[in-house]
Formats: structure tokens, C-alpha cells, sequence
């Protein structure tokens, strides 16, 4: 038995034919851009190795720590990416919901990733001009 | 009978499941767009700023001749540097934006077409973004290739 939840809102809205020809590109370059990302990831892991060695072992180890948050945090965003990619172009091509469904709940999530890495950007920005701004004022 | 996966007989539609996705993509895809806008708009005025102040610096590196380009040229090379950069960047921000209004609008509004102009706008945006992502690996690539004999 199917059950409606009056809560849940409706849409009439469908994946048209010209809906289809936007998301055509659009999962063809997602599809690019995350894949450009994995092999831009692995250049800056060769890159890293290859020249960060040359400085001293403290600010190679602190180095190493940042490269590894940012390294990691870039493969999730791009794994989104490549998931919205593949699933939406295959729910679109083989007219399975579940399938374009996955595919725009990884294009929320690509999106939530970044959104919430600007929040916490910008308020560690807005905690260092605070704390500059109350060290100024301790020295001086 | 109870399918596990849903293969509908009228095609893909946007249901309950897909709206509420797209309706959370298009709220972060507006904030990104905002924040975004009001740090372009810091930064393009504080490379201005720090190109005026930098002139005079750039005025003591030509007169000793360790730069081979005039004050004017580095700042006309600054300025255009970050007008093309700058109007790549909105246009970007304006597709984004545009995908998150539209999308939003054609799902509370359940107009189709609103809907399809906003996947347009997302379409034009990932172009770009592709675009600019070859040159990007472009320019990695060479920079790691001058890494190995540098």
C-alpha cells in the first residue's frame, strides 16, 4: 500500500527532454572536472614529495599535516562530483529515479562541502584578525 | 507488486526525494555565490590597493633595473590581469547564483521552465569550470615537469 504523507510537498515538475539536454553536459563535465581533480591531487602529492623534503623537518612535518587535510578534504569534494556525474547521467539514461535521485543528493552534498568550508574559512580568518587585533593591543 | 529500485513508466521526474535534494543544493549553491561575491569584491579592491601601493616599490625595482618592464606596464598588466580574471569570476558567480534563483523558483512554483533555465545556468557554470580546470591541470602538469629539472 503506498502511503502519502500530507507534509511532503509535491512537485510536478519532470525531467523533460530539454532538462535532459542541460544535464547531459553538465555530468559530462562534472565527470571531467573530478577526474582532472584525482590526477591534479596525485601531481601535488609527487610535487610535495619531491621538493618538500628540502626544507627543514618541523615546517616539512607542518606541511605535511596541512597537505593532508587539503589533499583529503579535495578527494571527498571530487567524489561527490564524480558521483553526481555517473549516477545522474545513468538515472537520466537508463530512467531509473533511485539512480538520479543518489546522483542529486552527492550534487547537495558537493555543494553543502564547500558552503560549509567557507564558513569555517572565513571564521578562522575573522579568529585571527580577533586575536591580531587583541595581541596589537597587548604589545602597544 | 513492490519494485526495489523505481523505473517510472512517464519517465524521471523530480518527486519528493529529488525536490528536497535540489532545494538544499540551490540554498548552499546561493550562499556559496553571496560569500563568494562579497570576497571577490574585498579582494579586486585590495589588489587595487595593493597595486598602488606596490607602484612605488615596482618605481625602485625599474630604476635599479631588476625589472625589465616600466611601472606603467606592470600595472597595466596587473589591471588587466584582474579585469579578466575578475569578469570571468562574476560571470561564474552570476550562472551560480542564477542556478540556485531559478532552480528554487521553477520547484515552489512547479514552472518547468524556470526549472530548465536554472539547469542551463548549472550547465554554463560546470562549462566554465571544466574549461578552466584543463588549464589548470595544464599548468600543473608543466610546473611539475620544471620541478624535475629545476
Amino acid at each position: 500500500m503506498e502511503y502519502n504523507n500530507p507534509l511532503e510537498k509535491t512537485y510536478e515538475l519532470e525531467i523533460d527532454t530539454q532538462a535532459r539536454e542541460h544535464l547531459k553536459p553538465i555530468t559530462t563535465w562534472a565527470r571531467i572536472i573530478a577526474l582532472i581533480g584525482f590526477i591534479n591531487v596525485g601531481l601535488s602529492v609527487l610535487r610535495f614529495f619531491m621538493q618538500g623534503p628540502n626544507s627543514g623537518p618541523g615546517i616539512f612535518a607542518g606541511l605535511f599535516g596541512t597537505f593532508i587535510i587539503s589533499g583529503a578534504i579535495m578527494v571527498v569534494l571530487y567524489i561527490f562530483l564524480l558521483r553526481f556525474a555517473n549516477s545522474t547521467a545513468a538515472g537520466v539514461n537508463t530512467e531509473n529515479q533511485d539512480e538520479f535521485n543518489y546522483g542529486i543528493s552527492n550534487l547537495k552534498l558537493y555543494f553543502k562541502t564547500i558552503g560549509i568550508l567557507l564558513i569555517i574559512g572565513i571564521s578562522l580568518v575573522a579568529l585571527m584578525i580577533v586575536f591580531g587585533i587583541l595581541g596589537a593591543l597587548m604589545r602597544g | 507488486m513492490e519494485q526495489n529500485t523505481t523505473q517510472s513508466l512517464f519517465g524521471l521526474k523530480v518527486d519528493y526525494e529529488s525536490g528536497s535534494f535540489f532545494r538544499e543544493a540551490t540554498k548552499w549553491a546561493r550562499f556559496i555565490a553571496i560569500v563568494y561575491f562579497v570576497l571577490f569584491v574585498l579582494a579586486v579592491s585590495l589588489i587595487i590597493f595593493a597595486g598602488e601601493f606596490a607602484s612605488g616599490v615596482f618605481e625602485q625595482l625599474v630604476d635599479q633595473g631588476v625589472l625589465p618592464v616600466s611601472v606603467a606596464e606592470f600595472k597595466a598588466g596587473l589591471y588587466t590581469i584582474v579585469f579578466v580574471g575578475g569578469l570571468i569570476g562574476l560571470t561564474m558567480l552570476a550562472l551560480l547564483y542564477r542556478f540556485a534563483s531559478l532552480t528554487r523558483q521553477g520547484l515552489e512554483t512547479n514552472r518547468q521552465a524556470s526549472f530548465n533555465d536554472g539547469l542551463k545556468s548549472l550547465k554554463y557554470f560546470f562549462i566554465i569550470s571544466g574549461v578552466l580546470t584543463v588549464l589548470g591541470i595544464v599548468i600543473s602538469f608543466i610546473g611539475t615537469v620544471a620541478a624535475f629539472f629545476i
